[in-house]
């Protein structure tokens, strides 16, 4: 295997890990991130404070808001694939036209060498 | 040999940290939200008083954007594409942390590093209204706070780390993976400090309240930022490797 392809994966490996681990960690959290704790924080220091606005559209439910956010994460995962795929392909395929040119190149040596003799 | 020895070490080291940070954390597991500032939470003069600092920004980045798209270097609108791309992805994956909530990545490390810190600007607000108007994630009126904090602050300061990094000699890899790495803390430090100023602590005034708010944001981002630069450094790497970018590009 390549050294950049090990260490590829080895970070990704702890990536993985860094994701899975909080879940040994902090048993006990509820792992939220709503909204709803975030106003709660800034009440208790100020409980004077009055939210002014609200989203002009909020997701009518959590699967519709995992169902965005899932498709903000597939569209640029899509198009991060496409350009490194096809950048991918197009190395390949240079790679090969050097190695025909070459195949061609000797070839050709050899028989004008075999004609000159 | 040398070299190869330094590379490996690097996922050492963080993983020594990182290993450390959680005995810390999980002596203290704590129910904490970590995300952009949601609408409305800020009063209407923060909200205006942040999208004026933010516009100068927006337009350097446009002018700079604008630049790139119309210079001559190889990839450029593509690799300009891939860094949008790798933010949008970044910003929606919500991950647990280690205080036992959840918060996401910012991804602007990798822009960052290729196209200096302006283009994220405009990058970094494609996503942010994306989120504010579709996921009621941030909001409009407190966009211009979020830009300053993600898009501002978070890039320049990479690009700080990234720039100081390489004049100490340090190796590639390394100085982009602690540019992404204090890009994503940094902007949450931010954040902290802009919710800080706006809602002081009854008893113990701004700086309570900025230990506080650092308690909730910052910490909970330490291993998501650290996993930021391993994913950012793969992201570099498979980027080098099929020749779409030319590594003395990036100075």
């Amino acid at each position: 295997m390549k050294k950049k392809t090990k260490q590829n994966i080895i970070m990704l490996l702890i990536v993985l890990i860094l994701v899975l681990v909080p879940f040994v960690v902090a048993k006990g959290g509820s792992f939220a991130g709503s909204d709803d704790e975030g106003t709660a924080q800034i009440k208790k220091n100020d409980p004077h404070y009055k939210v002014w606005i609200h989203p002009l559209w909020t997701p009518p439910s959590a699967e519709i808001e995992s169902l965005l956010f899932t498709v903000q994460g597939s569209f640029g995962t899509g198009v991060i694939a496409y350009i490194l795929g096809s950048a991918h392909g197009r190395k390949k395929e240079r790679a090969r036209q050097i190695h025909t040119q070459n195949e061609a190149g000797k070839a050709r040596t050899e028989t004008s060498a075999a004609n000159g003799r | 040999m040398k070299k190869v020895f330094k590379k490996h070490m690097v996922p050492k080291v963080s993983a020594i940290i990182g290993l450390c940070s959680l005995l810390f954390f999980a002596l203290y597991p704590r129910d904490a939200y970590a995300m952009h500032i949601m609408e409305g939470m800020l009063p209407p003069k923060w909200c205006i008083f942040w999208f004026a600092v933010s516009a100068p920004f927006f337009i350097y980045g446009l002018y700079r954007m604008k630049k790139i798209v119309t210079s001559t270097t190889q990839n450029a609108k593509i690799m300009l594409a891939l860094c949008g791309a790798f933010v949008f992805v970044l910003s929606s994956l919500k991950l647990p942390s280690v205080t036992g909530s959840c918060s996401h990545p910012t991804g602007v490390g990798l822009g960052t590093v290729m196209f200096g810190p302006g283009v994220m600007a405009v990058l970094g607000v494609i996503v942010l209204l994306f989120q504010a108007l579709l996921l009621a994630h941030g909001g409009l009126t407190t966009l211009g706070a979020n830009c300053f904090s993600m898009t501002i602050v978070g890039p320049f300061v990479g690009f700080a780390v990234y720039k100081i990094c390489r004049a100490f000699k340090v190796n590639r890899s390394v100085s982009l993976f602690l540019c992404a790495v204090l890009a994503d803390w940094s902007t949450y430090v931010t954040t902290s400090f802009q919710l800080a100023v706006v809602f002081p602590d009854p008893t113990n005034g701004v700086g309570g309240a900025v230990i506080k708010f650092l308690g909730i944001y910052a910490v909970t981002q330490i291993p998501l930022a650290i996993a930021e630069g391993f994913l950012t450094v793969i992201i570099y790497n498979l980027v080098i490797s099929n020749n779409l970018w030319k590594e003395t590009a990036l100075g």
